[in-house]
């Protein structure tokens, strides 16, 4: 199966990072290996780009972040973990069901459902 | 080292990006960490190659250029407006390879300017509205308050940085627990501090004084100059840690050069 590249992929990654914290909340390096694993290794998009998706999603209150506490006691930089919104799950829910209506109407277009 | 490299990476990055430097340092600890984890990731993957493991990682992160779009993306209009570079006026902030010295030398400039100016104006306006036999302004009390006033300003918005670049190192070099030589690392860090807050505490009541001398009577009482010391005091604390904070900041990043420069 071919890789999903970044452009065809950029517009549906808010939508996947919502998806991926409906398990539970996560920093970014956490989110990323959540898509990588339930991709099985098929997404390539470069990593960073994560970052503007995580903003923009919590500029709309889709997802709240925090910094992790020092109590954790790793070294490093401070990483941040955000969690969804209410708001955010209810986008995730609308997001799905306009991505099975998607599926239904190009699928059937190009007889592929 | 692997540190200051990866750093200079994010602020290839970031730095352009023209925002609030509150979220801009978020941006650069965040991508941070993520970078310092591929990087750690790579390290594994190429046996410890080091260079490798850089080049790995930051293909995997992506492009600069192209991170920095899609991040200056992500920030309010009101706020890229706000933190645009006026164009025309000199930078003001501390530029990489600038000591604290330098930086305050070229500041010293701007406050000496904007001195004169304002105490000309006084001048101006006390001799042009002085009436004979009228009760005048002293031309002598109004020089003696110039002077001061220039030198409590100087003393006072140059003086703090300096102090608090001497809070930074002493807490970046401040002895582990149980080091014998730690009580007399934290006596010098109470000492810095206490100077720095008495320099910012005290310049709102010495201009205060200073009127009083132009005046020629008090005008503020010595209670109310007083309140207003301890006012300034409790507001200046906090104040000097948020610059002790900017001037770390500044080690951690700013002071990284990052146009055309290879990666050693």
């Amino acid at each position: 199966m071919r890789a999903i590249e970044g452009d065809r992929l950029r517009g549906h990654l808010e939508g996947l990072i919502l998806a991926a914290l409906e398990g539970g909340a996560g920093h970014g390096w956490e989110i990323w290996s959540r898509l990588e694993e339930s991709a099985a290794g098929l997404l390539r998009l470069k990593e960073g780009s994560l970052y503007p998706a995580l903003y923009r999603l919590e500029r709309e209150r889709l997802i709240v972040g925090r910094w992790e506490s020092d109590a954790s006691g790793r070294r490093g930089p401070r990483r941040r973990v955000y969690r969804l919104t209410p708001k955010g799950r209810r986008q995730l829910v609308a997001a799905r069901g306009e991505w099975r209506q998607f599926v239904n109407v190009i699928g059937g277009l190009l007889g592929a459902t | 080292m692997v540190s200051k490299l990866l750093r200079r990476q994010i602020e290839r990055v970031v730095r352009p990006v023209q925002a609030s430097p509150l979220r801009k340092n978020r941006m650069r600890e965040e991508l941070l960490a993520h970078l310092t984890r591929l990087y750690e990731e790579e390290g594994d993957r190429c046996s410890g190659d080091r260079d490798m493991a850089l080049a790995a990682a930051v293909a995997r992160f992506g492009e600069p250029a192209v991170l920095r779009r899609e991040l200056q993306g992500t920030v309010p209009v009101w706020e890229r407006i706000s933190w645009r570079p006026l164009p025309g006026f000199p930078r003001v902030e501390r530029q990489p390879g600038e000591t604290i010295t330098g930086l305050l030398a070229r500041g010293a400039r701007w406050v000496l300017a904007l001195s004169a100016m304002t105490w000309l104006s006084v001048f101006v306006v006390v001799l042009l509205f002085d009436r004979p036999g009228g009760h005048t302004i002293s031309l002598l009390n109004l020089s003696i308050a110039a002077l001061a006033g220039t030198a409590a300003m100087l003393a006072g918005i140059l003086g703090h940085p300096l102090v608090c670049e001497a809070i930074r190192q002493e807490w970046v070099a401040l002895p582990a627990r149980g080091s014998p030589n730690r009580v007399i690392a934290l006596v010098r860090l109470l000492a810095c501090t206490i100077v720095a807050v008495a320099l910012m505490a005290g310049l709102i009541p010495a201009f205060l004084a200073l009127i009083n001398v132009v005046a020629g009577f008090p005008i503020f009482t010595g209670r109310l100059l007083w309140g207003l010391s301890l006012a300034t005091a409790a507001i200046s604390l906090p104040l000097t840690a948020v610059q002790v904070r900017g001037l770390q900041q500044f080690e951690d990043w700013g002071s990284l050069e990052i146009d055309g420069e290879m990666v050693s």
